[in-house]
């Protein structure tokens, strides 16, 4: 379905967005690629996307290099943006049309296409509505209904459950699981463990956009000796404003804690003691909430190299 | 064959009501200023060439660096659309709104200078061509600007430049290589026939006038739909 043989990709300003990745997806594989903000996740979507032109490396959709690339390979990938952009004068239908009109399907068949999308996303009741009065949560989901509408056979998701509520999240990851049934492949990229777990059949964890640790879910827990849970204890100044009702608000120190059976822990000079439960830590993350979780991860990362 | 680009100009464009309004009368008002005016035909039909097309340009131009910068164009051309066929139906799609705002000031101009009926019957392809230069010439600045500041100025640059070649702000003289230039110019048909037009008199419908803008013009398209993936910012993509 796609194969992406060292990809890399150097921005203008000389920055490296992603080093030598490689990287294979069959029908049906769901691919998620996490690591912390700044790793490559979306520099790497953006080249499978072609989007962006890898120099050097290779990449080959559906079998076809994509040197020179062909516009009907793009035609079979759906793609979910981090940032949903629309016209904001046409309503979530009529944008729903334009991309399925562009995708090269015909109005009327995709009018029911998108109708039984919007009604599974939860966004049945704003058809009509102009986009420009879509809140960020709408706008996502109607990014990923013009993403599926054409059924495309590779998607490519960037935090495709960012800004969704739990129902909208549950549908979209009943679609998915749906898709990929169906031989859809997909790549995905997120920062949520609780979505990666849920959704990929193999995670990918890159770093300075390089992978350092590929397996399934279970393999990679394997690597870290099982452990179901994380912790990383931070320590340093005092938390501005501790939220309420929040397990990461109160600092919790290790001693008076459960211990559980195969809990690791790390202690991080500099920080605060605080605790973060890596499987628990599903939706409304804090700002806070997402530091301390990019610790756990960057922790993950180097254990499962053992440095 | 749909045309789901060219249909999302129109009706964005409808539903921009304030800025429809805007754009038809923020020209009409300058518009009737001058014509209504004692001013020389010549200093008139230079004001009215040099607002039609910075209005082209700059309609052009400016939508299409801010849907490039918000993400927008980067949607379209990943569904696969072909990016030239796309800038082809923005161009087409602008230069035809341009042509229903400015009508308004057409009539007035025609009326308060009391053209003849040639006259008006010239203007109105010399509008189209135009705006469909003028047009054709904000896609290509903006594929080559960075942000809307640039592309402002990209713009403005490249018409005034184009309009003074057209021998908008002077007369060449003949046999140089400045009136050679002018009778390529996809402005000069617009300039002479708002010159006819504003009261200098001049020839009617003139067909050779058009001929060799009429190639630039479609050269240019050309241009556009053959390097259409620059300029939305794909790096060639």
């Amino acid at each position: 379905m796609f194969e992406a043989t060292e990809l890399s990709f150097t921005y203008p300003s000389g920055r490296r967005g992603l080093g030598s990745v490689s990287l294979r997806g069959e029908p049906g594989d769901r691919v998620v690629v996490m690591g912390p903000n700044g790793s490559g996740k979306s520099t790497l979507l953006r080249l499978v996307s072609t989007e962006l032109r890898s120099r050097p490396g290779s990449l080959k959709l559906f079998g076809e290099p994509c040197e020179p690339l062909s516009r009907d390979l793009r035609r079979r990938i759906g793609i979910v943006q981090d940032t949903p952009v629309h016209v904001d004068e046409l309503t979530g239908m009529e944008n729903g049309l334009l991309f399925a009109e562009l995708y090269g399907l015909l109005r009327a068949d995709a009018a029911g296409a998108l109708e039984t999308l919007f009604t599974s996303l939860g966004l049945d009741d704003a058809l009509d509505v102009p986009t420009r009065e879509y809140s960020y949560g709408m706008k996502k989901k109607l990014l990923i209904a013009e993403a599926l509408v054409h059924e495309p056979e590779l998607l490519i998701l960037d935090e495709p459950a960012l800004g969704l509520d739990p129902p909208s999240r549950a549908a979209l990851l009943r679609i998915l699981e749906e898709r990929s049934g169906n031989g859809v492949c997909m790549l995905a990229a997120t920062n949520d463990p609780a979505l990666a777990q849920e959704l990929a059949t193999t995670v990918v964890l890159l770093h300075e956009g390089e992978v350092v640790a590929h397996g399934s879910p279970a393999e990679l827990l394997a690597q870290v000796g099982g452990a179901t849970r994380i912790e990383v204890y931070v320590a340093g100044p005092p938390p501005v404003g501790p939220r309420s009702g929040s397990h990461l608000a109160t600092p919790q120190p290790p001693a008076g804690r459960p211990s559980a059976p195969r809990r690791r822990s790390r202690h991080w000079p500099g920080y605060r003691q605080r605790s973060c439960r890596s499987n628990n830590c599903r939706g409304a993350l804090s700002p806070r909430a997402n530091r301390v979780q990019t610790f756990s991860l960057n922790w993950l990362v180097r254990s499962s190299l053992r440095v | 064959m749909t045309l789901p680009v060219w249909r999302t100009e129109w009706l964005t464009a409808l539903r921009r009501r304030r800025l429809l309004a805007l754009n038809t009368l923020v020209p009409l008002t300058l518009v009737a200023t001058v014509a209504l005016s004692p001013a020389p035909a010549v200093h008139a039909a230079a004001v009215f060439t040099v607002l039609f097309a910075l209005f082209g340009t700059f309609g052009s131009s400016i939508p299409l660096i801010r849907d490039g910068e918000s993400g927008l164009l980067r949607r379209y051309v990943l569904t696969g659309v072909h990016p030239g066929g796309l800038l082809l139906q923005r161009v087409f799609a602008a230069a035809a709104l341009d042509v229903v705002e400015l009508a308004p000031s057409v009539l007035v101009i025609v009326v308060a200078r009391g053209s003849s009926a040639s006259q008006f019957v010239m203007v109105v392809p010399a509008l189209i061509l135009g705006l469909l230069a003028a047009n054709a010439l904000g896609a290509i600045t903006a594929a080559l600007a960075k942000s809307v500041a640039e592309g402002a100025l990209f713009s403005a640059m490249a018409a005034l430049l184009m309009l003074h070649w057209a021998g908008t702000f002077r007369s060449p003289v003949p046999g140089t290589w400045q009136a050679s230039l002018e009778a390529w110019n996809p402005f000069r048909p617009l300039h002479e026939s708002l010159l006819a037009a504003a009261g200098a008199g001049g020839p009617d419908f003139a067909p050779a006038l058009f001929t060799l803008p009429l190639g630039v013009t479609l050269a240019a398209l050309l241009l556009i739909t053959a390097a259409g993936r620059y300029t939305i910012g794909l790096g060639g993509r």
